[in-house]
Order: C-alpha cells, then structure tokens, then sequence
C-alpha cells in the first residue's frame, strides 16, 4: 500500500508537470515564440526588413540613391472557416504571419512595399506607389528636428535647450509649391516647460528630400 | 476507506483530470493580448468574452479576435477578427489645414501611466505599447421597479500621440454582448489656429465575422413614420457600397449569418448605429457617406480610400464583409480650451470630446439577458 501511494504521488506530480492543458501553454508563451495573432516580436521586424531590404525587385525600385525604411508593420492573412473551427478543438489556428515592409525612395518621391512571409522567408508581393502616399516615419521626424535644431538661424531666435519640436506633415497641392513630391514637414515648436507653443515662431518648413530648413512658409499642410 | 487510500484516490482522480485530453480553446494570442473576462465579475459567469489586442503605430489599440458567449453552455460566436481606427481626419473650418492622422503618420503611442490608469480603476496590460483595462460597473443595464440589475463592461483603451493632439482610441464589451467603440480627442490646439474650429472625424474599419467569417451579409435598417404608424423595414445590401445615416429614419447596418439562429428560430444580428452628434460632409469624397460596405480584401486599411475600395462593386452578399462607420466630434473653440499669456503663449489643453458608435446583438439571446 505504501509502495502503490508513493508510485500514485510521483504519478501526480509528472502529470502536473508535464500534462497541463494546451490554454496555460498558451498563457505561457513568450513573446519571441508568438502565436498567430500575436503582435511581430523585434525578432521578427528585424528579420522582415533583412529579407525585404535583400529582394532583387525591392532594390531595383529603391535605386541607389537615398532611401528609408518608414515600416514594418503586422499583416495576419485570415484563415478560413474551416481552418479556425479547430481553435475550440484545442488546436492553434494556422494563421501565416507576414509583415509588411515599407520604404521610401526620396528621388522621385517613391514608396515600395514588400510582404515578407515570415516563416518562409520569401518575399511574396512587391509593389510601389506615390510617395505622397507612403506615411511619415519617426526616424524622419527626429532627422527634421535635427535639421532645425542644427539651422544657424534659428539658433540665433531658439533659446536653446528650451523647445522641443513637434511635426505636421506638408503635402504640396500645386506643382508651385516647392514642397511638391518632396517629403515636407512643418515644424511646431514647444516650450518644454510651459508645454505651449511658441506663438512668435517664424513659420519653419524642412525639406527632408533636400535637406533643407526654409522659414516663412504660409501653409503647413494642404 | 482510511485516510491513505482516500489521498491515492484523490491523487489519482486529480491527475486523470489535469492530463486528459480536453477540447480546450487555443487562444490564437498570447498574455497579455488575450483577455477573457466574464460577467457577472465575481460569482457565477452568465456572458463572457475573449479577445485579442495589439497596440501599433499608427492605428493605436486594434482588437484582433473577440468572440462572445451568451451562457456558460452556449457556444462561443465570433463577433470580429479585426476591428481598428481606419482614419482621423481633422479638416479646419478655414480650409486648410486637413490633417489625416491615420494614413500620413505612424504616431507613437502614450506611454500609459499610473495616473491615466490607477489600480483603482484598471490594470496596464503591455509593455512598451501599453493599454490601460478596466471592468466597470455600467449603471443600470434594466429595472422593473424594485428588481434592478446593474452591469458591467469590459473596458480597453490606449492612446495615440499625434503631434499636439492625444487620442484615445476605446473598445467596450459589455455584459449583455453590447459593444462600443469610441475615439476621444484632447490635447493643445494647433498653434496658429487657437480660434479655428475644426472636425475629427473617425473613421473605424470593423471586420465582422459574425458566427465565421462566410455568410456574413449587410441590411440598412430604415424606420419610417406615415400618419400616426410606425414602420421598421431593412433592406439587404447586395454590393459594395456607402451610405448615408437619415436621422429621421434611424439608419443602422444589420450584420447578419446565414445560419446563426437564436432558441426561438430567429435569425441572429448585430446592429450597428451611431452615436453622433450631427454629421460632417466635407470636399473628400470619403466623407460623403456615413456608412460604408466592402468585400474583405488584404490590404484595404484605409478609410480615405474608400470611394476607390468600392469600385468596382464586388458583391456583398453571404460573404466576408467589412463595415464602416464615420462619426464627427466638432470642436468648436471655446475658452475652456485655454488662453494666451502674457507672452502670448498659449496655455491650456482641450478637454474631451468624444466621436463614437455602438454594435447591440438582435436576437442572439433567446431572453432578455441577464434576467433572473
């Protein structure tokens, strides 16, 4: 009897070692092994840029001049009926993961989109579009307010270490515009202690395209 | 039976239950993006709803899967597979500027506080991208004199950081299978234009899949008054298309199933209908209409593309579809939205203003919910 007590505890304690149910499972997961409609891990975005940035087609529309990585953003291709059926059955779903790359090509105001399958590792889409179209990234902004924080005349009117500068995006209406198909943003400026605005800020539009810092600028957005 | 022999028992019968194989729901997404939440919230559950979260740039908290059951007996029914911000577009009432907030910028999101989320009324869920989740009572859900019910809803919200502005982007699923969707704006009014009246309107892209993702169709309920009748009529919506919300005629969109029935044979629904406070027609031709119905296509995220999503019009019928909702918040500038200083500075903040909708089951439940 004894022996039989003690084989029924170890039987115990395997079983609620190694038999738990598939839900805590899930729960358990970490981040770095997602399940399908978890978000991309770092992991993975870093992957998904490596395999787009390396595609021929995705080169070839990118050029040799100055580009961008603007995104990588999740894509979850939705499975079929049938295919999500086995989610009560205990099954995981099979939903692919992919990521959508974006960049942006500033000669010629150019967006290229890649969709990477990220078990595979394949490019499978490439396709392009306007530029206007192609949204700003954060990395630009924080280039933007390098470019006005670096803008002699400016540093004459900033007091420095005072504002913090926020964006807005500039899209062009007319062919006159000087920010028309270049990649523009208007530039706010922010007392970082009052948190308001600088109300006599002179009107600062930077033209990443060119590198640019103008001031004056009537219209900050169309 | 002596105490030994009643532990290897119990033993046993504990470890034949914790390792049998069940028929358990594999979540598709892990902690701390898969929430359930029953209701009531403490005691026996009644309802209960999974889901799925994720926080992105650009489109702040998207809901990614979230199924509703209506008794601990009943079987789980899907009620979306994506649900997200498609844009906010803010128009100035001077004609320039017009800001789309969704599709020209991938904002940041606000890192969520203890203030903007204190353990008293919620938990953080994330890190780096965070939500703030609360269960909340809801007030009075129904009252028959002394016999009165209070709910509960399950409340999930994060927030965009889009220039000078905060957006809070908030999803409600309520004890009775209700859901809301709701956009807040507040923050510093654009510098430059502190007198300028201007519009944010949301638009929310709702990827339904009622019961699954087949068979889902679209019907514009209509109510009509003629002498001294009432007349409540739908009409089913065969292609891709928009349409406007008459607030004379109660304009809502039914999504049905083609087979999801309730006890009492009655074919199921969920209704969406506004909650707004007028309606803002501007130049875009995606403003043109308050309601929008598209085929479920990879890749139509955005709302400002919408008048070319419909062309040409795919049928829209007993299939995967996708609806849209449009409501304005006007701001009208107020001096509660602050005041120049001396240095002519502007200080203030604008409070809260909300844009929102509401998706209410019809016929889902065979009773009235949460009834004794």
């Amino acid at each position: 009897m004894v022996k039989l007590h003690r084989f029924s505890f170890l039987l115990f304690l395997f079983f609620i070692l190694f038999g738990l149910p598939q839900q805590y499972d899930a729960q358990a997961q970490v981040v770095e092994t997602p399940l399908p409609l978890d978000p991309l891990t770092s992991q993975e975005r870093l992957s998904a840029r490596a395999i787009a940035s390396a595609n021929a087609e995705v080169k070839r529309l990118l050029g040799l001049g100055e580009r961008k990585l603007i995104d990588v953003e999740f894509l979850s291709v939705k499975p079929n009926d049938e295919a999500l059926m086995i989610e009560d059955a205990g099954q995981p779903i099979l939903v692919p993961r992919y990521a959508v790359v974006v960049f942006y090509r500033y000669d010629g105001n150019l967006g290229v989109r890649a969709t990477v399958d990220l078990k595979s590792k394949k490019v499978i889409e490439v396709t392009s579009m306007d530029g206007d179209l192609v949204p700003i990234s954060m990395e630009e902004v924080a280039q933007a307010s390098t470019l006005v924080l670096n803008h002699k005349e400016l540093q004459q009117q900033l007091p420095p270490n005072k504002y913090k500068t926020e964006v807005v995006r500039v899209l062009a209406s007319n062919q006159n515009d000087p920010c028309w198909k270049r990649r523009c943003l208007g530039i706010l400026f922010r007392d970082m202690k009052t948190r308001s605005y600088w109300f006599n800020s002179p009107e600062v539009t930077v033209d990443l395209t060119g590198k640019t810092v103008s001031m004056g600028r009537k219209e900050r957005s169309r | 039976m002596n105490i030994r022999k009643g532990l290897t028992l119990l033993f046993f019968m504990t470890a034949l239950f914790v390792a049998s194989p069940q028929t358990v729901f594999a979540a598709p997404c892990s902690s701390p993006y898969y929430i359930e939440q029953q209701f009531p919230s403490t005691g026996a559950e009644q309802t209960r709803w999974r889901l799925c979260w994720r926080m992105e740039k650009k489109y702040g908290l998207i809901i990614t899967s979230a199924d509703f059951r209506k008794s601990p007996t009943s079987p789980w029914v899907r009620v979306f597979w994506d649900a997200r911000i498609a844009e906010i577009f803010v128009p100035y009432h001077t004609g320039t500027p017009r800001f789309y907030d969704i599709m020209n910028y991938n904002w940041p999101w606000v890192p969520i506080t203890n203030t903007h989320c204190p353990a008293s009324a919620g938990k953080r869920l994330g890190s780096g991208p965070d939500i703030c989740k609360e269960v909340r009572d809801r007030g009075v859900s129904w009252a028959d004199d002394a016999l009165v019910r209070r709910g509960q809803e399950l409340v999930l919200w994060g927030v965009i950081d889009a220039s000078n502005y905060n957006y809070i982007i908030e999803w409600t699923f309520r004890d009775d299978g209700t859901i809301l969707g709701r956009s807040g704006a507040t923050g510093l009014i654009f510098a430059g234009h502190e007198e300028t009246g201007h519009m944010h309107t949301t638009t929310w892209r709702l990827d339904v899949d009622f019961n699954g993702s087949s068979g889902d169709s679209v019907y514009l309920g209509t109510h009509t008054e003629i002498g001294l009748t009432g007349n409540d009529t739908q009409s089913q919506i065969f292609n891709e298309t928009g349409v406007t919300w008459d607030p004379e005629k109660f304009s809502e969109f039914n999504v049905y199933d083609a087979t999801l029935k309730n006890a009492r044979g009655h074919q199921s629904s969920y209704r969406l209908m506004p909650l707004r406070w007028g309606t803002a027609r501007h130049d875009e031709a995606f403003t043109k209409n308050d309601f929008w119905v598209t085929r479920q296509k990879v890749g139509e995220l955005y709302a400002a593309n919408l008048p070319s999503y419909v062309l040409p019009s795919d049928p829209v019928s007993g299939t995967d579809i996708v609806i849209w909702y449009s409501g304005s918040a006007h701001h009208r500038v107020r001096d509660e939205d602050g005041i120049h200083d001396a240095a002519g500075n502007w200080t203030g903040v604008t409070q809260m203003i909300w844009s929102a909708f509401t998706m209410m089951p019809h016929n889902l439940f065979d009773k009235s919910p949460l009834f004794p």
